[in-house]
């Protein structure tokens, strides 16, 4: 007898068979695991738009480069588009100019009060009309108070 | 191998036939291997049992680099081991009922084991260390490399080489002596 060839060859001549209950139990779990997932594509059945786009390299390539392509359009005609001024501060400067030439308005030319008024009639491009009108008006009235009292 | 390939892109799109058929095909070779490493045919078979719910769970995501049959062998060996290391925590807990709690191989009317000889074979396996008898069930059952089981194993080639050989002659000596009785 030679005992080394044995042990190689019972070794591998060594075959039990899979019990009845074993493939009872893995079947069952095969058609349990394939009915949830039949279930869960069913439920996921709407493509993820992002998963698809990171899914695959040239796509979030070519996403990165639209993204920083936009935001470079984007820059560029901010930096040079100038603002446009609104027409209701034309207008307002209209006003103005009205009032100071109303005949009841006093003739002190070159007064604190006068200069002040004008900088504040000025108009103001990033600012609403209600707040240049207020302005405009307070300015005004401090400036009859003031010639008022004097 | 292209046949395999074939066989994880079918079951990758949830095919209920190839998992059926992989588990056909492989399932007396994993159940002999478990048996093997842990000497418990009901032990043996619920790691198989686990390996199989785990790979059906990865169902959609696996990827094979190897061949199936090592692959799903792995998976058995590592079960196993972890099997083996619950069992053996047990034992340490309920140290007085040593006796009672060895694993016992079942007749051979009642399980899969068909001949004495497959009989004699395994109670002589049930005698070497785990990791002994692991190393030589890998190589000389799965045709594993040494360089795979000593991967597996976290030890160097040469243990695992080591193993192999303790585990041979101490296979031979017990055959023998059981021969020669």
């Amino acid at each position: 007898m030679k005992p080394s060839v044995n042990v190689y060859k019972l070794i591998r001549k060594l075959q039990l068979k899979a019990s009845a209950d074993l493939d009872r139990r893995v079947h069952n779990d095969i058609s349990s695991a394939l009915a949830e997932s039949e279930k869960t594509e069913l439920a996921h059945s709407k493509p993820n738009i992002w998963r698809i786009i990171m899914k695959s390299p040239f796509t979030k390539l070519a996403v990165t480069a639209a993204i920083f392509i936009a935001f470079g359009i984007g820059v560029s005609v901010g930096r040079w588009s100038k603002p446009t001024s609104p027409p209701h501060l034309l207008n307002v400067t209209g006003y103005t100019s009205a009032v100071l030439v109303h005949p009841t308005t006093p003739k002190a030319e070159d007064s604190f009060w006068r200069q002040k008024a004008l900088a504040a009639m000025q108009p103001r491009p990033y600012t609403q009309i209600q707040t240049t009108k207020t302005s405009l008006l307070n300015a005004y009235k401090q400036y009859l108070k003031e010639k008022h009292y004097d | 191998m292209l046949e395999e390939k074939l066989l994880i892109w079918k079951f990758n799109r949830g095919s209920n036939e190839v998992l059926t058929t992989i588990y056909e095909r492989y399932k007396h070779d994993l159940v002999t291997l478990a048996t093997a490493l842990l000497s418990d045919v009901s032990a043996a078979e619920d790691v198989v049992h686990d390996v199989f719910v785990s790979f059906i769970k990865s169902c959609g995501k696996f990827r094979l680099t190897g061949s199936l049959r090592g692959y799903l062998a792995t998976c058995v060996a590592n079960s196993a081991r972890n099997k083996n290391r619950a069992i053996q925590k047990h034992r340490n807990l309920n140290a007085e009922k040593i006796d009672a709690d060895l694993p016992e191989l079942p007749d051979p009317e009642t399980c899969a084991i068909s001949t004495e000889e497959e009989r004699r074979l395994l109670c002589a396996l049930q005698q070497l260390p785990y990791e002994q008898r692991e190393a030589l069930i890998l190589h000389i059952y799965s045709r594993m490399k040494f360089k795979t089981i000593a991967e597996h194993q976290d030890v160097s080639i040469n243990t695992a080489l080591g193993r192999y050989r303790y585990a041979l002659d101490k296979l031979r000596l017990v055959l023998n002596g059981e021969v020669k009785k």
